[in-house]
């Protein structure tokens, strides 16, 4: 049987980085992380349809692609919103105020921790240590960092967020 | 070979360099508890339940991954040891809800035993388990991730032995969860293997759920009656009723497929006739055992020679056939096993283990799905392939092993056969190469090159292909296996069971010449591929006697009823596909007054003053000697061809009566090429009208990519759904489809 894939199922710069990196290795499987990555940081997230086609690129069952996808929490299995707040909740955040960081921006955003705001912006979730202690507490948003967080300063960074 | 001693305990055993301490163990008689090994599973080391003690390694080894080394000495009754599993079990504990009393491998559990033997009584886990819901996947299978031990041998086995694809873990550490992908049922035909290789309660089976205790079975050892693989099962049953089957896990394959498993139930069910029954007018009413071989052997006595005819289910075994047969000779009666209406007879190959498909180079394929016909042998493909093989399979309808082998092409199903036929004989057909990519083809092409070549023929190839195939395996020294439907049809062939068909039987009470009819164990209406002529012959023969479990439509023109036994109710012998003898030992009591063929037959002899023999212990299977035909390979032509196929839950014996089984496939669907569907102007899930000038039926559209155009697969097998009427006596014929 001759398998085929939809290409446009990405946009075209999308599909030429997956194309270099499924050759970068001899085992084009070894790229599976890195292509989740690159669906991810085009859709948002991974849904159904896209870990179906990305099984169908690797020509893995689908059943395996998720399996993988689930296993690392940096690959977000539902719609976000245009801004993930990951907010560190381990030990020395904790130790540090982390959790009246999420409640200042529980009660700003108006949503629960693992929720997102009705407008599709704000998406907020608990992380464990993100490598940031010495500065704690901290937090990611998408792939910043942002670190000796104060209410005042989350105020002043979710504000300037557009 | 050279062995290397290993001492356990203080005891000394000589075992091969390759062995893990674990499989020492077991030959030093050291028991070493263990979740996640299985025998004919990859290693995984997942669990830690195996840990030992090794002298010279600082830290505890798994022994079901620690090769061992000579002058190993291991200790498994240390201290560190027996603190290490109780602290084991106490994980493995710590959210496991404990619900032994209802659940149902209590009694069979290895994390109970374990416990039992190994563990501590108390925990110090003072926080709120982790519980799951409970999760149907389809009618046949449970799965209660509480339970679950996470040893992945579920995982395991679908992925390496059952080429699965739906089955996985997900998520991570505590919170991984075991699971199929996307779907609420598990698409393949092993489940049963989930269900049996689960060490604890978290797969279990929906047919045995809250039925009884493992313990108030008795069991006893025989063999599966659906196919002619034949596995070994063990019987569970209590109080006459059978409740559970068992795999034996040493033979002929450690596996079962589902059919074995789950379509056992039809044995218990409510509806079968235990009394025999006679003709009143329009009903039927109750006879003696006594008085209804008394009638039947007048009524035959009134025949002459070729009036009486037979007709006998392939799943009968030899003791039956011998009765048969003796009987046949004696009245001068015509009898056939062919009730699926093909011509063709056993062939008697070289190929003579389940350990030669394993082991072959490159397996060829042609006109059938070996999944649902003989479904542990796609298994051994399956190995074959695992280990490195070239599978090939060419077929007209989707199969089991097509997505899963290295080659697969969906052919126009008019053509299924002259490109079986142009493939062995070294052509390739442009309908072919139009289902093939370049490198499928160029893998083909050195199949065909290579000698170390299997090729197996599915239950649709005609007799024509399979001389051919004969005759070509025999010049080129390749392998042939040559599938048959039944449990038992190598058997009566053997024991010369065959005349000119079951056609040629029906053809003849049509004509008049045959004037009486005994059938057993068959509804011919369901395995028939032309069921305007059963219909045809039913209403004109003058006396037929039905024999079987139910009142089936064949048994609604019967002047006379015999209840049959089942398979679980009898003992004999039966022919498997490689041509060896096996045994079916009785587990039960006979229901009712229902009583074997052959003790039936005898009865009815008695009266007429004949002898029949249920002597078999004569025959000899080396003698068999093949019958080869002539003859053109099947072509059919029309605007649609289809090719009709009962889905694998539809195609046990008594599926109709296995009520979660049959469950599985619920509604019948026809195949449709994507363009086909676009042309007729419908989509998935819709509903189409299938016709020709013999009858019409409404089908739930199923769209295939890669389905050759005009080329449509029809299923069958369901109940009050008879598309045998479409059909002329091949499961291939001319239709016209159009938007219902
Ligand atoms: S479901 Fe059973 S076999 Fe599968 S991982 Fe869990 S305990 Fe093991
Ligand atoms: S493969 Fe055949 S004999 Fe074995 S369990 Fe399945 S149906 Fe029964
Ligand atoms: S604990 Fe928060 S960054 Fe390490
Ligand atoms: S049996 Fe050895 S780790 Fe599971």
């Amino acid at each position: 049987m001759k398998a085929v894939v939809d290409r446009s199922f990405v946009s075209e710069a999308t599909w030429q980085k997956i194309e270099y990196l499924m050759d970068r290795y001899p085992d084009a499987r070894s790229a599976l992380l890195q292509v989740l990555h690159a669906v991810q940081d085009e859709k948002g997230y991974l849904d159904m349809e896209a870990i179906k086609w990305i099984a169908k690129l690797f020509d893995l069952p689908p059943a395996e692609v998720y399996s993988v996808a689930s296993f690392y929490t940096m690959y977000n299995l539902k719609r976000v919103g245009k801004y993930l707040i990951q907010v560190c909740t381990n030990i020395s955040c904790m130790i540090n105020g982390a959790e009246d960081i999420v409640k200042h921006i529980e009660r700003k955003l108006g949503i629960k921790v693992g929720e997102t705001t009705p407008d599709g912006k704000f998406t907020l979730i608990t992380v464990e240590c993100l490598g940031s202690c010495g500065k704690a507490p901290a937090m990611m948003i998408n792939k910043d960092y942002y670190e000796n967080l104060t209410p005042e300063k989350v105020d002043s960074i979710l504000d300037s967020l557009k | 070979m050279s062995t290397v001693k290993v001492t356990i305990d203080g005891i000394t055993v000589e075992v091969s360099p390759d062995a893990t301490i674990l499989q020492a163990a077991a030959k030093a008689g050291v028991d070493i508890p263990y979740f996640c090994y299985h025998p004919f599973l990859k290693p995984a080391g997942l669990c830690r339940m195996c840990l030992v003690e090794v002298e010279g390694m600082p830290k505890l080894a798994p022994a079901c991954v620690t090769q061992v080394r000579d002058g190993m000495v291991v200790k498994t009754n240390t201290e560190r040891v027996k603190k290490a599993r109780e602290g084991i079990i106490e994980f493995q504990l710590l959210h496991h809800p404990l619900d032994c009393p209802i659940c149902d491998q209590a009694g069979e559990c290895y994390l109970q035993d374990i416990t039992f033997r190994y563990g501590k009584a108390t925990s110090r886990f003072a926080d709120e388990k982790e519980l799951y819901p409970t999760k149907f996947y389809g009618p046949l299978i449970v799965h209660e991730q509480s339970r679950c031990i996470l040893c992945k041998r579920c995982v395991r086995f679908s992925t390496e032995v059952a080429g699965g694809t739906e089955w996985n873990v997900y998520w991570r550490a505590a919170h991984s969860i075991i699971g199929a992908y996307d779907t609420d049922t598990v698409a393949n035909y092993f489940t049963a293997n989930l269900v049996e290789i689960c060490p604890v309660g978290a797969i279990t089976s929906r047919l045995y759920r809250y039925k009884t205790r493992i313990w108030k079975l008795d069991f006893t050892r025989s063999v599966c009656d659906h196919c002619e693989i034949g596995c070994s099962l063990d019987l569970g049953v209590r109080e006459n009723q059978l409740f559970k089957i068992k795999h034996n896990i040493m033979d002929p394959t450690p596996w079962l497929c589902d059919k074995g498993y789950y379509a056992f139930d039809y044995v218990n069910h409510a509806e079968r006739i235990l009394f025999p029954l006679k003709r009143n007018e329009k009903k039927m009413v109750s006879v003696s055992s006594e008085d209804v071989s008394d009638q039947i052997a007048k009524a035959l006595e009134g025949y002459k020679e070729g009036e009486v005819a037979l007709i006998v289910s392939p799943h009968i075994v030899l003791e039956d056939a011998a009765a048969v047969k003796s009987f046949a000779d004696a009245l001068k009666a015509k009898v056939d096993y062919r009730v699926y209406g093909e011509d063709y007879l056993p062939l008697k190959t070289g190929v003579s283990d389940i350990s030669d498909v394993e082991g072959s180079k490159n397996i060829l394929i042609l006109c059938g799905d070996v999944a649902v016909s003989h479904p542990v042998l796609a298994l051994s493909v399956l190995k074959a392939k695992f280990s490195g093989a070239n599978v090939a399979v060419i077929s007209a309808n989707d199969t089991y092993l097509g997505e899963r082998s290295n080659v697969f092409a969906l052919v126009p199903a008019s053509k299924e056969e002259a490109i079986a036929k142009d493939l062995l004989e070294g052509r390739l057909n442009d309908a072919l190469k139009q289902a093939l990519s370049e490198s499928e083809l160029e893998t083909l092409r050195s199949m065909l090159q290579s000698e170390d070549l299997m090729v197996i023929l599915g239950v649709r190839a005609s007799s024509a292909l399979r001389s051919l195939a004969y005759k070509i395996s025999s010049d080129k020294g390749w392998k042939l296996l040559a599938l048959d439907r039944g449990s038992n049809p190598k058997g009566l062939f053997a024991m010369g069971l065959y005349s000119d068909g079951v056609g040629g039987i029906l053809k003849g009470v049509v004509d008049g010449k045959v004037k009486a009819l005994l059938v057993f164990g068959v509804d011919l209406f369901e395995t028939y591929p032309d069921a305007a002529l059963v219909k045809e012959a039913l209403s004109s023969v003058e006396f037929l006697v039905v024999g079987d479990l139910f009142f089936h439509e064949t048994a609604a023109y019967a002047d006379y009823f015999l209840p049959l036994v089942s398979f679980a109710e009898d003992s004999g012998t039966v022919v498997n596909l490689f041509w060896s003898k096996r045994r079916r030992r009785r587990a039960m009591e006979p229901k009712g007054e229902s009583t074997s063929l052959r003790k039936w037959l005898a009865s009815i002899a008695d009266r007429l003053g004949v002898n029949v023999t249920t002597e078999v212990e004569g025959l000899d299977l080396s003698s068999v000697e093949v019958k080869l035909t002539e003859g053109k390979v099947e072509q059919v032509d029309g605007k649609f061809v289809a090719v009709v196929e009962p889905p694998f839950y539809r195609s046990a014996k008594y599926a109709g009566w296995c009520s979660n089984f049959s469950e599985a496939s619920a509604e019948p669907k026809v195949v449709l090429s994507i363009e086909d569907a676009k042309a007729l102007g419908v989509k998935e899930g819709d509903k189409v009208v299938v016709e020709n000038s013999r009858g019409r039926f409404e089908f739930r559209v199923k769209l295939r990519e890669g389905q050759p155009a005009s080329s449509v697969v029809l299923d069958c097998g369901y109940d009050r759904f008879p598309v045998n009427l479409l059909l002329t006596g091949s499961w291939k014929v001319a239709v016209d489809l159009k938007k219902a």
